[in-house]
């Protein structure tokens, strides 16, 4: 009986990465058609959403919750001592060393600019923009050419250097929603568009709108703070908490004149 | 075709995938590629819950929200409803799974087959594991000898304590060995011998902080509520000022001064570098200057405080007071030669603690050193003069006193093993570090049974050697542990523990300002291991020892336990704020438990009669007492460090950093990895200052060797100015950092001197 | 001699060989490539490898190119030379590429698919690696038809590589018409892809300002002097003295540009291109900097002081080696110095030193490219046509003529089309190719192009004995 199941299920995942090769090639082409899809309700209704971070680093404590938080959700494995030693860890969210003359560290994800230069320089289109102003990665069209690395002037971007490996290789909490990467592509903060995307469908099956609230903490990182220093939502809507925070006299975006207008949004330390 | 109907395809055809997705998944456009995970039987397919809990990596307690897919926990979160971290959660928190799902957890009870620290083990079973816990206490009772149980215990907020606590009391032995003398007894005690109750202080972070030592901001307990208070997050999202719950003002948030030899990496306003353990100096200092100024507000002095001026003590004798302490001494020209810090520095921090309320906060960092006693009792002196205390009253469980035999009784009247309560340590309520020679000389009695539960003295504490050959001498040395951690390893016994996202608990939050929360703590998941928690394992050898220890804890399980143990109005109070809280057979079924209550002020007694009475206990310390200058307040005096000043020229000063955890957890890789320094996160680090650096020759990103008169240790130089000139920081957790400190300590209080030690640094060869 | 030196080529081949094993079964982590800002950087020994290859390679083949139009006898080694050069240098580019890919067989299928020109790596995959090493290999292989026809061993094999050249005056005059407008022809899509090739090093999003395009231009000039310094080495005594004197033009023009550029931005208002050029200057990086411009230097002179006269083979030699290394080093600083220094934000610092697999792979892939170019001079002589101008036209022939347009016609018509729709021109910019599978329609247009020139030549005058005789052995010569 153990046996039979054993035989049968041994079947199944040969028919299965049968049928995942030859699909491989257009899997790439699916996603991307996916998260074109993606956007929330709201562009049915002819509103366009602009998602965007704010992050208020006068409230920023540097505890470092929202690293951990986004690694967990993302399925980010852990690099290890050797591949550490070798500035190899991934973080989508990380920490910008302070700059000198002051000693405040960052917290940096991805700028998810406007004009992103990561997405020019591609040569297969594993990274784009979507409608809603992510800037997104396909995880299965990527060649791994490191381009965009090269591109990205914020240095946001990430390449498996290696396979990605869970203590114990045990990938039992790893985050059913996300896929995990394989080595030799190039991955990258995803504003946890599957919580976006989540969020929205909910909000379509409820028949009811995508209220700022629902959405303020919807990323895992501005789930985490502990200070609410991190705040997502459509700087697009006036009515929102992000637009409202972008417009503080405090707002500064990194890098301006790299002509990359990001959406992530930093308020300065206040007196 | 315009590029509109191409979308509008793409967009219907997502929508009709989605509405596919419950009949079939073939057109699914959602479709990721799910990581391949094993299945966990009694779940369906796509099954989702939210459970919540309390997280265990800190002893802040804050409530978690933990997602659990198809019977494995994907994601922790904080949950938004719990009064110390409102959602909100620090990697420590976030990074427990690795720990639920660590490949080296101890997957069964193990019995030792070699010799000591082999590493030869035998499985067996609980009821075995078990049998052989009761036959030994059961004997060690029968020889008449209970007080040669000792339990170190490194949980001190949980029910599981108390479980423990109200165990080793029917059984009859006084060693209960907590680990606050390593960690905030300092200020505990303080808290203890000013306004009568021992536990953390709860603080109101308004205007102004002062905090001294780094771990307050970092690691502690209060971390969280320091981080939330000085963001502004607490005030009120209905207040008209504010836009989005946020005030607007952004002066109207906390200032955070540290004052520390090292800069927090944390968020602070200002920092002020100090010489090492010489916090109290400065507080003195500080009060100096606000009495000298008159900026003591005297209704305070009058209506809650008892010993600022002159005084009457129970004999009716009058005595000098704290006022005329400071007029005479303390000036900041005077304490400049000791703290490093200028006088008008200390004018203008002392004005502005005047200015607007405020408050001085610490942990565990300024008062671990030979004077921290004194130095936690100057602290909460200036909190007084501040008006920044509060008695606060932590949760017991509503327990009658069991009746123990006369057994016991004699036994729990025997000395402590640690000698805390003894001439050795007077003032002090434990002492962990004095384990070990005790258990080597015998005195004042032998061991034969030592527990360790959430304790890895091995690996946590200096002295390693000594803890290595006190254990040989044990006969029967039990682990209740998750991870075969060091000290485990030298165990005959290891019970595995459940780990905390497997068990039920309650536990005393940090406390918030005002309120004392208690904090349900249920199985997230079913244990993924045959382990069960410590709490049952009691439970179950009290059982079995049966008289007077099994009708002292009559249950059958700690939920059991936990629902007979509450008051009927906390039950309900819980009932009633934590949503519902239905009793379902054996377990409990709860969304969220707290209970929250306020406690009456109490005057607080600058000149302790606490401490005045417990030293008269003790003939050979009278003496000492009448050389203080203030009856009932330890003079302060200047640090004593270990080392040979010419031979180890830099003060070490060790810290615990944001993501330290105790018992071994902070080597989760995701803790490991924070990119909170700049590099390897990985190896050991000793931040330097530039002037030392040049000093002895070395170069940002050397190889070192730090040495101190008990151990060395390599470590990657990172020189900063982040660090006082004379001193090298180094984190708590690293391998190796540990085996550097000597362990001396407060002779009053017991408190373990971390920042005691004196090191030199050379680069490795 | 060269038997030894085949023995020693064959042996670095095989070793690179088994390092890039190594780095297949454990990926790219054996490699000291690492996380940009985090310390490192992600192009090292590869990428300037592929740009110096085939920057050289295109050079030398632009060179060539302009050579054969000219219908130099004097230059005539040079541009036979250059066709081995090109396709062994375009080979050995196309290596690094494959080896630096974290997914090559992933690049197969989807560059293909879903190519975008927006990105220079287009330009560089379609350009570069496809269409250049095919124009070459089919101007090798058409240029040396004439010389296969003629080798008496095996003379199966090569007959069928001559594909029945039959030396009439028709033949002869279709040669040197094909190859003097195949040079032509290709003259653009050479200096095209070095163009690409040099955006692709010197823009970037984290430079702003003039700096990039500053070196792209030097990217450009010194690719020239890498590919007149392959020809100086390839080359016989007459031809190289003029070989030498552009390589002596072209390296004192790299001096300049690199003096220039560095003095650019040290000027520069922003922060990380200074910080670049201080690395440079006397950073980390100090060492090779001075080390390429003292080679250059040097270069410059040695070729210069033999304008007037023959330069020795070993002198020659040496001046090319010179170039090389120097262009070399210019690639390395360039590509990796502003990647571990060159940041805009408060990034730390990183360091780059290729592992041995790394200098493996690369070492094996230049063998191999040497071994290539030894085989092919070997069996190729692709020298200009060197028939009489004055011949007079042959009656020419309508399928022939009507195949060669169609095969431009249509290759144009199916690049532009593929261009188009991979370009995605009728939907949002930056999205997907209209069909997938566009690109490859692009390089099925620019093939089919080049069927132009093979068509006009295979296809033979009606007099042809393969038509008069059938099963009978074609003549072969008068």
């Amino acid at each position: 009986m153990k046996r039979d199941d054993d035989a049968r299920d041994s079947r199944r995942k040969l028919l299965a990465g049968l049928a995942a090769s030859a699909a491989g090639a257009m899997v790439g082409y699916s996603g991307a058609a996916v998260a074109k899809s993606a956007e929330p309700a709201a562009a049915s209704k002819g509103r366009s959403r602009k998602w965007g971070l704010v992050i208020d680093l006068d409230r920023c404590a540097r505890c470092g919750g929202c690293v951990v938080a986004c690694q967990q959700e993302n399925n980010v494995a852990p690099a290890g001592p050797e591949a550490a030693a070798r500035t190899r860890p991934i973080h989508w969210m990380d920490f910008l060393p302070p700059a000198p003359g002051s000693f405040a560290a960052t917290p940096i994800p991805c700028m998810h600019c406007e004009d992103p230069p990561c997405v020019k320089v591609c040569p297969v289109g594993a990274t784009y923009q979507s409608p809603d102003g992510i800037t997104a990665q396909i995880w299965e069209r990527c060649i791994g050419c490191r381009y965009c690395m090269i591109a990205c002037p914020y240095a946001r971007r990430y390449f498996n250097w290696s396979d990605p490996h869970w203590p114990g290789d045990d990938p039992s909490s790893l985050n059913p929603d996300v896929a995990p990467r394989p080595r030799g592509v190039v991955e990258k903060c995803t504003l946890c568009h599957h919580r976006i995307r989540a969020a929205s469908e909910r909000a379509r099956v409820d028949e009811e709108p995508l209220t700022d609230e629902a959405l303020r903490r919807l990323p895992a990182c501005a789930q985490s703070c502990p200070t609410q220093a991190i705040t997502f939502g459509d700087l697009d809507d006036p009515t929102s908490e992000v637009a409202h925070l972008a417009a503080s006299p405090r707002a500064v975006r990194l890098l301006p004149e790299a002509g990359t207008r990001p959406k992530v949004i930093y308020l300065r330390e206040g007196k | 075709m315009s590029r509109l109907s191409r979308r509008e395809l793409l967009g219907g055809a997502a929508l009709a995938g989605a509405a596919a997705l419950g009949c079939g998944r073939k057109k699914d456009p959602y479709r990721i590629d799910k990581p391949p995970v094993p299945r966990v039987p009694g779940w369906r397919t796509g099954e989702e819950r939210w459970v919540l809990s309390t997280c265990a990596l800190c002893e802040a307690g804050c409530g978690i929200k933990v997602r659990v897919v198809e019977g494995r926990a994907v994601k922790i979160e904080g949950n938004p409803e719990h009064p110390v971290n409102r959602g909100g959660l620090c990697s420590r928190g976030q990074a427990a799974l690795q720990a639920l799902y660590h490949p080296e957890r101890v997957r069964s009870p193990l019995r030792r087959t070699g010799s000591r620290g082999r590493g030869q083990w035998k499985t067996i079973s609980w009821d075995e594991a078990i049998g052989e816990v009761t036959t030994k206490l059961a004997k060690l009772r029968a020889a008449g000898h209970p007080e040669r149980l000792v339990l170190v215990d490194g949980e001190a907020d949980t029910f599981t304590h108390d479980l423990w606590a109200r165990f080793l009391l029917a059984y009859g032995s006084p060693n209960h060995v907590g680990m606050e003398s390593t960690r905030a007894a300092g200020i505990e005690l303080a808290k203890l011998y000013t306004l009568g109750s021992y536990g953390p202080t709860a603080h109101d972070p308004d205007g102004l902080v002062l905090a001294m030592g780094t771990d307050l901001l970092e690691s502690s307990g209060q971390a969280m509520h320091f981080w939330r208070a000085a963001s502004g997050s607490d005030s009120p999202a209905t207040d008209p000022v504010t836009s989005f719950g946020r005030r607007r003002v952004l002066s109207a948030r906390p200032r955070v001064v540290c004052v520390s030899p090292r800069r927090p990496g944390c968020r602070f306003d200002e920092w002020i570098p100090i010489a090492p353990a010489s916090y109290g100096v400065l507080a003195l200092s500080l009060a100096h200057v606000l009495a000298r100024d008159g900026l003591v507000d005297k209704r305070l002095v009058r209506d809650r405080i008892v010993g600022f001026g002159a005084w009457r003590d129970q004999a009716g004798v009058e005595q000098p007071g704290f006022e005329g302490l400071l007029r005479s001494s303390y000036a900041p020209e005077q304490t400049q030669e000791v703290t490093g810090i200028a006088p008008a520095t200390v004018e203008r921090l002392a004005h502005a603690l005047a200015e607007r309320p405020a408050m001085v906060a610490s942990d565990g960092d300024a008062t671990a050193a030979s004077n921290g006693l004194a130095t936690g009792m100057a602290i909460a002196a200036l909190n007084a003069l501040l008006g920044s205390f509060e008695q606060g009253e932590a949760f017991a469980p509503n327990w009658k006193a069991p009746t123990v035999d006369a057994l016991a009784a004699a036994g729990s009247a025997a000395p402590r093993i640690d000698g805390a309560g003894t001439a050795a340590c007077p003032l002090g309520v434990c002492r962990v570090q004095a384990v070990p020679a005790a258990i080597t000389q015998a005195n004042p009695y032998p061991v034969e049974a030592l527990f360790l539960h959430g304790a890895d003295p091995l690996a946590a504490l200096p002295g390693r050697q000594a803890w290595v050959a006190a254990l040989k001498q044990v006969p029967l040395v039990v682990s209740f542990t998750s991870w075969l951690d060091q000290s485990a390893w030298q165990a005959d016994l290891v019970l595995p523990e459940s780990l905390f996202l497997e068990a039920l608990d309650l536990v005393r939050a940090a406390p918030v300002a005002g309120e004392a929360a208690l904090s349900l703590r249920q199985p997230v998941i079913a244990p993924l291991h045959d382990t069960r928690q410590s709490g049952d394992v009691i439970l179950a050898v009290a059982n079995g020892l049966g008289g007077s220890v099994g009708r002292a804890l009559p249950w059958n399980s700690c939920s059991d336990a936990v629902v007979k143990s509450l008051s009927a109005d906390i039950l309900a109070d819980m009932k009633e704020k934590g949503g519902e809280w239905h009793e379902c057979g054996d377990d409990l079924a709860c969304t969220l438990g707290i209970y929250r209550h306020q406690s009456a002020p109490r005057k607080f007694e600058i000149c302790s009669q606490a401490i005045t009475l417990r030293m008269a206990g003790f003939p050979n310390t009278a003496k000492t007492l009448e050389a203080w200058p203030c009856k009932g307040l330890p003079p302060w005096e200047p640090p004593r460090f270990s080392g040979d000043p010419l031979q180890f020229p830099l003060h070490l000063v060790i810290y615990r950093p944001a993501p330290f955890v105790e018992n071994g957890m902070h080597a989760l890789p995701w803790l490991s990895e924070l990119p909170l320094v700049s590099g390897n996160p990985w190896p050991v680090r000793a931040e330097i200052n530039p002037a030392d650096a040049a000093r002895f020759g070395l170069a940002d990103g050397d190889e070192v060797l730090v040495e101190s008169s008990v151990g060395s240790c390599k470590a990657l130089a990172q020189v900063s100015d982040g660090v006082r000139a004379g001193a090298v920081a180094m984190a708590l957790g690293k391998s190796g950092v540990v085996d550097l400190v000597v362990p001396d300590e407060d002779r009053l209080s017991g408190v373990l001197a971390w920042q005691g030690t004196r090191v030199r640094v050379r680069k490795a060869s | 001699m060269k038997r030894a030196a085949i023995v020693v080529l064959t042996a670095l081949v095989t070793i690179g060989a088994y390092a890039w094993v190594q780095q297949v079964v454990h990926g790219e982590a054996v490699a000291d490539l690492r996380t940009i800002g985090a310390g490192g950087a992600v192009w090292g020994l590869y990428v300037v490898g592929d740009g110096f290859f085939a920057s050289a390679a295109l050079a030398g083949l632009a060179l060539a190119c302009v050579l054969r139009v000219r219908r130099s006898r004097e230059t005539e080694s040079a541009a036979r030379m250059a066709l081995p050069l090109g396709v062994a240098g375009l080979v050995a580019s196309l290596g690094c590429v494959l080896a630096d890919l974290g997914r090559p067989m992933a690049a197969m299928v989807n560059l293909p698919l879903f190519g975008r020109p927006r990105s220079p790596f287009f330009g560089t995959f379609t350009l570069v690696a496809g269409a250049s090493l095919l124009a070459t290999v089919v101007h090798l292989g058409l240029a040396s038809r004439p010389q296969w026809a003629e080798r008496p061993q095996t003379a199966w094999l090569w007959r069928s590589l001559a594909c029945g050249w039959k030396e009439t005056a028709s033949a002869r005059w279709r040669r040197e018409r094909v190859d003097f407008w195949l040079s032509l022809a290709l003259l653009p899509l050479f200096l095209g892809g070095i163009v690409i090739l040099g955006i692709v090093f010197g823009v970037r999003a984290g430079r702003p300002g003039w700096q990039g395009g500053f070196e792209v231009v030097t990217f450009v000039v010194s690719g020239g002097a890498a590919g007149c310094s392959l020809l100086a080495l390839a080359t016989r005594a007459p031809t190289r003295a003029n070989v030498l004197r552009l390589l002596g033009v072209l390296t004192s023009l790299t001096v300049l540009l690199v003096v220039a550029g560095e003095i650019l931005a040290l000027r520069t208002p922003y922060s990380s291109v200074q910080r670049y050029a201080r690395a440079l200057l006397d950073g980390p990086y100090r060492n090779l900097y001075w080390a390429e411009l003292v080679l250059f230097f040097l270069a410059a002179i040695m070729s210069l002081v033999t304008w007037r006269k023959t330069a020795s083979g070993i002198w020659s030699a040496i001046t090319a080696l010179l170039v090389c290394a120097a262009v070399f080093i210019e690639r390395f600083l360039v590509l990796v110095a502003w990647q571990t220094h060159g940041l805009g934000l408060s990034w730390p610092a990183g360091t780059y030193h290729p592992t041995l697999i790394e200098w493996s792979v690369f070492a094996g892939l230049a063998a191999a490219a040497a071994l290539v170019f030894r085989l092919l001079v070997k069996i190729c002589a692709a020298g200009t046509a060197t028939s009489d101008p004055t011949d007079p036209p042959p009656a020419g022939r309508r399928l022939r003529s009507l195949t060669t347009a169609a095969c431009l016609i249509l290759g144009f018509a199916a690049a532009s089309v593929g261009l188009a729709l991979s370009a995605g021109l009728a939907s949002a910019p930056l999205l997907d190719p209209i069909l997938p599978g566009s690109p490859l329609v692009f390089l099925a247009g620019l093939f089919l192009m080049l069927l132009a020139p093979v068509a006009c030549e295979l296809i033979p005058d009606r007099d042809s004995p393969l038509y008069e005789s059938s099963g009978g052995v074609p003549a072969t010569t008068k």
